[in-house]
């Protein structure tokens, strides 16, 4: 079921029904619960097993992990007086390896399933490819694999759940129907945000009756996200899908323009889609996380990433960045650089103290480049990413040098523009990879920006992309809508438009919804399409 | 004061619901939709008063290139109107003919048999043949159960059809001559030409013409098989409902070559009309009783010009008069004043027609915005 289809509408208005009527207050989420196991499936009933495998897996371990704390603490408590400081470590320590095999069991189980059914054939393609150079006669099977709706999302939900419970961050959720929840809760289930325990859960299991305000609220911001996804974000994908659908066939220009209309569509429908689930939410009572923060406004690519998908750049900061920084082996790496004679230096000095940073940043983002896709253009995606990143935190006196020489403040508007443009470019070239068939293609468009470009065949191309005249039109108003509304959006960082909105006259505000409604009709994509040719009876 | 705002908020919520509600119905009914001349015909047959069509004739696009029903009024004074959009399909005659009866009573129902003798399954099964029908007829049990019966994919698009046609505005404003004439249609209570239309051109066929050689020809061919379960069904409805004021006919076609076949499946369609004791009338088998000149009276060996029109219809308005008893109607003075404007209006429309042929335009006259502007100088 769409979030952009009709039956999601009535899905929603039906849930919202029982929600609030629910002659149980305290039972509530339960209707929750079954709203999101039906919503899943509709996506096929194959598929709840795997989250059902992922809920149950994530309910045990977590359970056993809290068990492991609890006693050892018991025990010590127990043996206080007659342990000695050496056995009580001795007995920490093998708590600690103790847990730790409990959390790489989680890890097998959930991150194990996900690998398998999203990157197995990847792997397999890619082994046989090498065996296939080499000579290797060995082939390695591919398999029909299914990969149920959401399971990066409710994956990493579920992960980053047990690591606070190991972390004793938690409580162990003792009810599985509300972990269950907490899992597959449907708003979130599809495209995220993907939510933190501590901030999320209480708040699906708590009753929430009928608000006016928030259902207000909920509703205007489903509708703008319906406008980002089916006014701008489907209408630039059918140009996209022309352009991936026959990749080679296109020069530089016309690659130059899908790549900046790639830009556009991306993040409509991303944040359009994510505005919707949090509008759903909040009719609901509940608050989820704010998943974009106009990113094309950022400075730099390391902002532009606290910017853009917070909750997974945040899930990966809190399970995979600070582990990896604060490990023992980037610590000890970061000391011994200081203590050698190169740490002496002022150029030391400084890659001891960022290098744990630089290249943790490094190895998230390789993840991360990963995580989008079973392809090696993703891991090209990651590496671009991950390196710049690593060289913004490396370079980044030389930076501070060059300003001073070159006299630049920083903070002055000119200066902020040219940063958010850099930031913009280095961007556009991590989508190359996106929009790109394969990584080999992807190179040869960098080169194709340079060697390739002329308005005229491009113009020829880009009029052949499926879109009219009337539709780049459509789209560009819709950009400049998204920019309007994100400049008002960053001048009022502690309001939302909506709420801005309300201390407008009654009029202003239902015109406003109404004409965004009138938009969605009639410029919206959706439906099964018209054609007048097909209507055209060549005869009479 | 708590149940004061509530009220208040319940009002203003619903005022914006039936303001989008009403905006979509409007923009749905006249602006947003695939409107072209079948949707003009259709929606004009809703736009006669009850009850006073005396013949409603159903069928393809031969019905209304071959047959004016404002002629037919101005030569024999019986009210007529063709239910009838391009390429008509079978599926659709039991509806067409539940609505002629249920809006009309009409005495006659004339039912050109052209949707029956489609061969492909994709012929019979085009969207679009459903559409210019369907979407055009008002909201009712019988097109609830037409949709149910031949509708298997997007049905809500049918009950909705802005969802299918929101994106026509990427047609303005070249669609638009046909909305602006509906619009006056609906506004002033009918349209003027009663659906007719033609095209301003004389055809010449090259090839050999085998009419007159057919009178007695009868070779059968097979109908497509759901072709023939839908006339089956159709013919069936008919008997169950007792409806004998119903008479199958074949308008006349250049028949060559290429369109023997179909003319065969004609002669198996004769058959199993005879089976269920209705008459069929092939006047393609009787080209020469109508007058029709094949050099002059076509403009595509399946249509009528202007000329072949006006004689076809003195022809077949004759005929029913003669052998189904039509007689002059009994209408209002301002259903008499109506007819007779549409009378004046179609003179017009022959006379523009006329002038096109003579200096050679070949174009398509019809009841739109644009064309009627043209005919309106003829009047």
């Amino acid at each position: 079921m769409s979030y952009t289809s009709l039956n999601f509408l009535i899905f929603v208005t039906a849930t919202m029904l029982v929600y609030f009527l629910f002659p149980i207050k305290r039972q509530k989420w339960t209707v929750l619960l079954a709203a999101s196991y039906i919503f899943y499936l509709f996506a096929g009933y194959k598929y709840v097993v795997f989250i059902l495998f992922t809920t149950l897996s994530t309910y045990l371990i977590a359970l056993w992990v809290e068990k492991i704390s609890v006693r050892s603490k018991e025990n010590i408590k127990l043996h206080k007086a007659e342990w000695s400081r050496e056995q009580k470590k001795e007995y920490k320590e093998k708590i600690k390896t103790r847990k730790r095999l409990v959390m790489s069991s989680a890890l097998v189980l959930n991150f194990g399933l996900l690998a398998f059914l999203k990157y197995y054939n990847f792997f397999a393609g890619s082994l046989n490819d090498i065996f296939g150079a080499f000579g290797i006669g060995f082939s390695a099977p591919t398999l029909h694999l299914l990969l149920p709706l959401g399971i990066s999302f409710y994956t990493f939900q579920s992960m980053g759940y047990i690591v606070d419970v190991y972390r004793g961050k938690t409580p162990a959720q003792r009810n599985p129907f509300k972990l269950a929840l907490f899992v597959s809760f449907f708003p979130q289930i599809v495209q995220g945000p993907i939510g933190i325990y501590d901030s999320l859960a209480h708040q699906l299991y708590e009753p929430h009756s009928f608000d006016f305000t928030r259902f207000k609220h909920g509703a205007e911001l489903i509708l703008w996200g319906l406008i980002k996804k089916m006014f701008i974000a489907d209408r630039a994908v059918i140009a996209i899908n022309t352009v991936t659908a026959d990749y080679n066939s296109y020069g530089g220009t016309a690659l130059t323009f899908t790549i900046l209309l790639y830009a556009l569509q991306l993040y409509a429908d991303f944040s359009g889609g994510i505005d919707i689930a949090r509008g759903v939410a909040q009719i609901f009572g509940i608050d989820m996380m704010e998943n974009f923060k106009r990113p094309y406004f950022s400075k730099d690519i390391n902002e532009y990433w606290r910017r853009w998908h917070i909750s997974l750049g945040n899930w990966f900061k809190n399970y995979l960045f600070y582990p990896l920084a604060m490990s023992s082996l980037f610590i000890n790496t970061s000391k011994k650089i200081k203590n050698s004679k190169f740490g002496s230096t002022a150029a030391g000095t400084h890659i001891a103290k960022v290098l744990p940073t630089g290249v943790a940043s490094f190895i998230v983002f390789f993840i991360v480049g990963i995580w989008h896709g079973a392809n090696w253009k993703y891991v090209g995606f990651g590496v671009w990413n991950g390196g710049i990143i690593m060289l913004s935190v490396l370079l980044k006196p030389v930076f501070e040098w060059c300003h001073n020489k070159l006299r630049i403040d920083p903070k002055t508007v000119p200066y902020t523009v040219f940063q958010i443009i850099r930031t913009f470019l280095v961007v556009l070239v991590g989508y190359v990879f996106d929009v790109a068939p394969s990584f080999k293609q992807a190179m040869h468009t960098f080169v194709l920006f340079f060697t390739n470009q002329s308005l005229s065949a491009g113009w020829a191309q880009i009029s052949e992309l499926g879109l009219g005249k009337k539709d780049y039109l459509l789209v560009l108003a819709g950009a400049v809508l998204i920019f309007i509304i994100s400049v008002i959006q960053e001048r009022h960082d502690k309001t939302t438009v909506r709420e801005m909105l309300d201390e407008k006259p009654f009029i202003l505000r239902w015109l406003v919804i109404f004409v965004g409604i009138m938009i969605l009709v009639v410029f919206g994509i959706y439906g099964s399409g018209y054609n007048a040719s097909d209507f055209v009876y060549m005869q009479f | 004061m708590k149940m004061k705002i509530y009220i208040i908020r319940a009002i203003k919520i619903m005022s914006l619901l039936l303001a989008v509600v009403l905006c979509v119905g409007v923009l749905q009914e006249y602006v947003l939709c695939h409107a072209d001349h079948n949707r003009e015909r259709i929606k004009g047959f809703y736009l006669e008063d009850k009850d006073s069509v005396d013949v409603v004739l159903i069928g393809a696009s031969e019905i209304y290139a071959d047959f004016s029903s404002c002629y037919a009024y101005e030569k024999f004074g019986f009210t007529s109107y063709p239910i009838s959009t391009q390429s008509n399909i079978v599926q659709n005659f039991k509806t067409q003919i539940k609505s002629a009866i249920k809006e009309q009573h009409p005495k006659l129902i004339v039912v050109e048999v052209n949707g029956a003798l489609y061969i492909k399954d994709e012929d019979l099964e085009k969207e679009a043949n459903f559409r210019n029908y369907v979407d055009n007829i008002p909201l009712d049990s019988d097109k609830v159960e037409f949709i149910s019966e031949c509708v298997t994919e997007n049905q809500l698009e049918y009950y909705l059809p802005i969802i299918k046609y929101h994106s026509v505005w990427n047609d303005f404003p070249k669609g638009l001559k046909w909305n602006l004439s509906i619009i006056q249609s609906t506004v002033r209570g009918y349209n003027y030409l009663k659906g007719a239309k033609c095209k301003a051109v004389i055809y010449k066929e090259k090839g050999k013409v085998y009419n007159s050689s057919l009178k007695d020809n009868d070779k059968r061919n097979d109908l497509n098989e759901k072709a023939e379960q839908y006339l089956r069904e159709c013919l069936e409805y008919c008997k169950s409902e007792n409806i004998d004021n119903i008479v199958f006919v074949r308008f006349p076609h250049i028949v060559t070559q290429k369109s023997l076949t179909r003319f065969y499946r004609g002669n198996t369609i004769g058959d199993i009309i005879a089976e269920y004791g209705y008459d069929y009338i092939n006047f393609e088998r009787n080209f020469d009783d109508t007058g029709l000149d094949v050099n002059t009276d076509f403009y595509n060996f399946d249509h009528l010009n202007i000329y072949g029109q006006r004689k076809f219809t003195e022809y077949f308005g004759r005929y029913i008069q003669e052998n189904y008893g039509i007689s002059e109607s009994t209408l209002t003075p301002s259903q008499k004043e109506e007819w007779d404007t549409c009378v004046k209006y179609y003179e017009a429309f022959s006379e523009y027609s006329f002038s096109l042929i003579e200096n050679k335009k070949n174009i398509e006259v019809r009841e739109d915005y644009k064309c009627m502007k043209e005919i309106e100088k003829y009047l």
